[in-house]
This record gives structure tokens, C-alpha cells and sequence, in this order.
């Protein structure tokens, strides 16, 4: 049944293009269905994933060694809960946001394509699959981006794909000189070659073409330009995938399941990811502060915070994984967040630039509400979800020697609050410009998704609670059992 | 040579044989990559018709 997850949406893409060119609504209805159905199944697999550790379907019934496999761990199941949250929220969002754009049945087939790509990203339990499913979603993407086709779209997007079909590159070279080592491209069948040989030259190289390539793919510093583009040009649906769950799954997870479970992780690895991590986290919140425009502020936090995300991971110990994927789960839910307000800022007045935006409360209340709730969030104040994964990865940083970059941690902490304070402050206090008397609040249909996500956001810290505790609980362990994850798929 | 049967039956002692997996893999890469350039040539298109140009310093709108 696990197959469901990358079939159903993209049927719904291929149905999209036959029939909504004639039925207009139909793209739109049928992707918010698929996105349901896609969201409870993600939900059962999760837990079934907790029950029994890992669930695994063989492809056409070969097993595992010489067939193909999707697998859903603890670690997939996670991921799987996250993506189809967002999507199904997005969904709910461009219903009403897309309709000034023509055209629209081509967004939801690609949507629905990146969606198939990123599960199967997810469920993927062989090398070579995960690269064709990451180009399926990478594609989708770069089309998505340039989907409003102004100038800048296009040159974001163009921009975009080159990094993008670089760092694929680097990854099926990786891919391709692993299978020439191991002659194998099964995940558990290579982590079993690997672990029984010495790790010699190529290994190592190998090593830097993986960090290279999903570096790129989850935009860590030396490999962020793209981000900031590709991110604020995008329409506002496609920018709240993108940044909350897109970077997170091609980059992240497929980072952490080649490095963690094939290739087996080493503490020079660890600390490479550490300070690759701490390096993202200053640099992007540097440069969000001088931004004026509000999408890519929010597109530079977006580095600044998936550093904290791989700074933890590299830290290693249990306590630091549980900040990291803690704080993976929060940005996943405020940074869609503050895309969808920035979106709905959009929607109402036009405009995206700090300096033509002022006393928005007045006029857009709920909006405003939710992107402090977000802010609040993401600034880490408690009793919020986000102050719960940023003191755990500061605590674990403190007790595993790195009391430097725990420090830098704290410190850019603050500057978070301050740009994010800015950004409160000019957009929605005071009064309003004569020129933004007249705007509306946006419609329900996009204040539903709004107000769930700020739901989640103030409500996250209750997964720390022991009868929610399994959903995190699974995918540290996943990632803690290391290459052991071999036996728990060829047993 | 004499036609045998497939190679992971039991009893069957193989001695030569070709990987096909690479083939299968070049196959599917190539035809990702040809996905890709259309993409990227439909988009340099879409460009030249907003920036009158292919020039890639000349085509900067994007700043910060």
C-alpha cells in the first residue's frame, strides 16, 4: 500500500492536465482531495511505522537485496506527517490566492507532481530511486518558481534550476561511484557492503559529494545563493512549500538517511555538519535583517533556521537530535505561516516591501495576529514550540563542549527576535498609510489554513508531552540506530 | 553460445555475465536530463523575451 503515496498524487497531476483545461474548478478540487487523502494516509503510516519500527513494501515482490523497496521508519513516518500537513494547508491557501493568476490548473498539476517527488523522496529505500524522485520534485520546483513569469521569476527560476541540476549532480555521482564500490544500489544491502570494507579515498570523496550536493539542496552557506531568490519570487503557496517543507525534505532528510543509515556517520562528518550549520545560522540572520522586502527576510530566516536544524544533527548526541528535528517540526509550521501572511499582505495591498507597508493591524487583524503568533514562534519565546527546540539545542551544544557556538546559538536567537521585531513593528503597527485605508482582511478559505498552522505553532510544545512523545521519539531512534537500520530491512 | 537460464536460479554456476543495472540508470538519467534542459531552455526563451538579451551579466534584477 506504500506505493499509494506516490501514486495517488501523481494520477491527480495527470488527471489535472487531461481534464481541467475544460472544467475549471476541477484541478483545484481534485488536488484539495488528494492532499486529504494524502494527509490521513500519511498519518496511518506514521503510527503503524511507531507500532512495528519500520514498515516495508517490496516492489513487485522481490526482496529487498535485489528489488526495489519502499520503507517507512520512524524517521520517514515524521517527515511523511510533515510534508502532507503543509500540503494539504497550502492547498486550502491557493484555492483563493491562485485565482489571479491564469492558467491555475497548470500550478495544482505541478504541485501534485512535486508532492509524488518529495513522498518519494521520503519512502525511498534505494539510492538510485531517491535521485530520480529528488528530480521529480527538484523539476516541479523550478517550474513552480517561475510560475508568476515576471522578469524576476524567470531569472530566480533560471537561476534556481542550474544550482539545483548542479547539486543533482553532484548526488548521482556520488550515487554512481557508491554503486561502483558496493555493487549495490539498495540503502540497507549498501550499508551492509560498506560497513565490512575498509573506507579508503573514495569514500571520502563521496562524503564531500553527498555534503556538496544536499548542502545545495537544503541551501547551507556556501551553496545558499539561490535560496533568497527562488524563495521570495515564487508565488506565495509555492514559497511556504518550498521553504517549510522542499529544503527540508531533499536536503535534510536525504542528508541525514545517506550520512546516518548507509554510509554510517563519523564525528569528522558531525562536526563538518556543526559548523556548516553555525556558520548558516549567522550568515542568514545577518543578512535577513538588512532586507526590505518582507518574502526575502523571511527567505534568509529560512537559512538562518535550517542552520540551527543541522547545527544540532551535528552535534549528535540524543538530546541535540531531539532539538534538531524538534526544531525541523517547528519551522515546518511557522515558516509556511509567515509565508501565507506574507502572501495574504500581498493579496490585500500589493505591495511586499517593509518600506510601503505600515499600521496593518487596523486593517488586517487576523493576519496580523497570526504573523506575531509566528514571529513569536520562531523568535523562540515561551512558552511557544520554538523556544523548546532552540533551548534544547543550545542545552545540548552546552553539554557536548561547544559552548562557543552555544553561545553564537543564543546570540543569534536575539538578533532573530530583532528583525522579526522590525517586522512586526513597521508592517503592522501604528496607522495606516492614506494609500491602505481601503484594503479587506482575506477571505476565509485562506484564514482557515492560517489560523490551523498558528494552532499547531503555540500548541507544538505539547509534543514534548510522553502521550505524543513516540511521534519524535521513532524518528530519533531511527536516526540513533545508525547503520543497524540495515537490519531492521533485511531482516 | 547456448541460451541459460536466469541467473539467480539455484544450481546455475555463472561465470561471465554483464551488470545490466547501468544500462537501466543511464537510461532513466538521460531522460532526466533531457527533462531538465527543456525546462532550462524554455526559461532562457521566456527571458530573452523580458530582458531582450542572453547576456547573463546583463540579466541581474534580482539584488540583496
Amino acid at each position: 500500500m506504500l506505493y499509494y503515496l506516490v501514486l495517488i498524487p501523481l494520477c491527480a497531476a495527470f488527471l489535472t492536465a487531461v481534464f481541467a483545461k475544460w472544467r475549471k474548478p476541477f484541478g483545484c478540487l481534485l488536488a484539495i482531495l488528494t492532499a486529504l487523502i494524502l494527509f490521513f494516509s500519511s498519518l496511518g503510516f506514521c503510527h503503524a511505522a511507531i507500532l512495528h519500527k519500520a514498515i516495508i513494501y517490496r516492489v513487485g515482490g522481490w526482496a529487498p537485496p535485489l528489488g526495489i523497496c519502499l520503507v517507512v521508519d520512524g524517521l520517514s513516518g515524521f517527515m511523511l506527517v510533515i510534508v502532507n500537513t503543509v500540503s494539504l494547508l497550502v492547498m486550502l491557501y491557493a484555492f483563493r490566492y491562485m485565482q489571479r493568476f491564469t492558467d491555475k490548473w497548470k500550478f495544482y498539476a505541478l504541485f501534485m507532481l512535486m508532492l509524488a517527488g518529495m513522498n518519494g523522496v521520503i519512502i525511498s529505500g534505494d539510492m538510485f530511486n531517491l535521485y530520480v524522485f529528488m528530480e521529480l520534485a527538484s523539476l516541479s520546483a523550478y517550474c513552480l518558481v517561475a510560475f508568476g513569469t515576471k522578469a524576476e521569476d524567470l531569472e530566480a527560476a533560471f537561476k534556481y534550476a542550474i544550482m539545483g541540476s548542479l547539486a543533482s549532480l553532484f548526488i548521482l555521482l556520488g550515487i554512481a561511484l557508491l554503486y561502483s564500490h558496493a555493487s549495490t544500489l539498495n540503502m540497507a544491502d549498501m550499508a551492509v557492503a560498506l560497513s565490512g570494507r575498509p573506507s579508503g579515498v573514495l569514500l571520502v570523496f563521496v562524503t564531500v559529494l553527498f555534503l556538496a550536493g544536499f548542502g545545495m539542496k537544503a541551501a547551507l552557506v556556501p551553496f545558499h545563493a539561490w535560496l533568497a531568490d527562488a524563495h521570495s519570487s515564487a508565488p506565495a503557496p509555492v514559497s511556504a512549500t518550498l521553504s517549510g517543507v522542499f529544503i527540508k525534505t531533499l536536503g535534510i532528510y536525504a542528508l541525514l538517511r545517506v550520512f546516518f543509515n548507509v554510509i554510517g556517520i563519523s564525528s569528522q562528518i558531525l562536526s563538518i555538519l556543526a559548523l556548516l550549520g553555525i556558520i548558516s545560522m549567522a550568515l542568514g540572520a545577518f543578512l535577513a535583517i538588512a532586507q526590505d522586502d518582507i518574502k526575502r527576510m523571511f527567505a534568509y530566516s529560512s537559512i538562518s533556521q535550517v542552520g540551527y536544524i543541522v547545527f544540532a544533527l551535528g552535534i549528535g548526541t540524543p538530546l541535540a537530535i531531539l532539538g534538531g528535528l524538534f526544531h525541523l517540526f517547528n519551522h515546518a509550521v511557522f515558516k509556511p505561516l509567515l509565508f501565507m501572511d506574507a502572501g495574504a499582505i500581498e493579496y490585500s495591498t500589493g505591495r511586499r516591501s517593509l518600506s510601503g507597508l505600515g499600521g496593518l493591524n487596523t486593517r488586517l487583524p487576523f493576519t496580523g495576529s497570526t504573523s506575531l503568533i509566528a514571529s513569536l514562534g520562531i523568535s523562540g519565546i515561551p512558552p511557544l514550540g520554538g523556544f523548546w527546540s532552540k533551548l534544547f539545542i543550545i542545552m545540548a551544544a552546552a553539554q557536548a563542549g561547544y559552548f562557543g557556538m552555544a553561545a553564537i546559538a543564543a546570540l543569534i536567537s536575539i538578533v532573530t527576535l530583532a528583525y522579526y521585531f522590525k517586522f512586526q513593528t513597521i508592517v503592522f503597527s501604528g496607522a495606516p498609510d492614506t494609500s491602505l485605508r481601503e484594503i479587506k482582511e482575506v477571505p476565509l478559505t485562506m484564514k482557515a489554513p492560517m489560523l490551523v498552522l498558528g494552532l499547531i505553532c503555540i500548541l507544538s510544545g505539547l509534543l514534548l508531552l510522553p502521550a505524543f512523545k513516540p511521534f519524535l521519539q521513532a524518528a530519533i531512534d531511527s536516526l540513533r540506530s545508525g547503520i543497524a537500520y540495515k537490519d531492521t530491512i533485511l531482516r | 553460445m547456448y541460451g541459460r537460464a536466469p541467473i539467480f536460479s539455484k544450481d546455475q554456476v555463472v561465470s561471465n555475465m554483464v551488470d545490466p543495472l547501468p544500462q537501466a540508470l543511464v537510461l532513466i538519467t538521460i531522460s532526466v536530463g533531457l527533462a531538465i534542459t527543456i525546462v532550462l531552455v524554455s526559461l532562457a526563451i521566456r527571458i530573452y523575451d523580458k530582458f531582450g538579451t542572453f547576456d547573463i551579466t546583463k540579466i541581474r534584477r534580482l539584488k540583496g
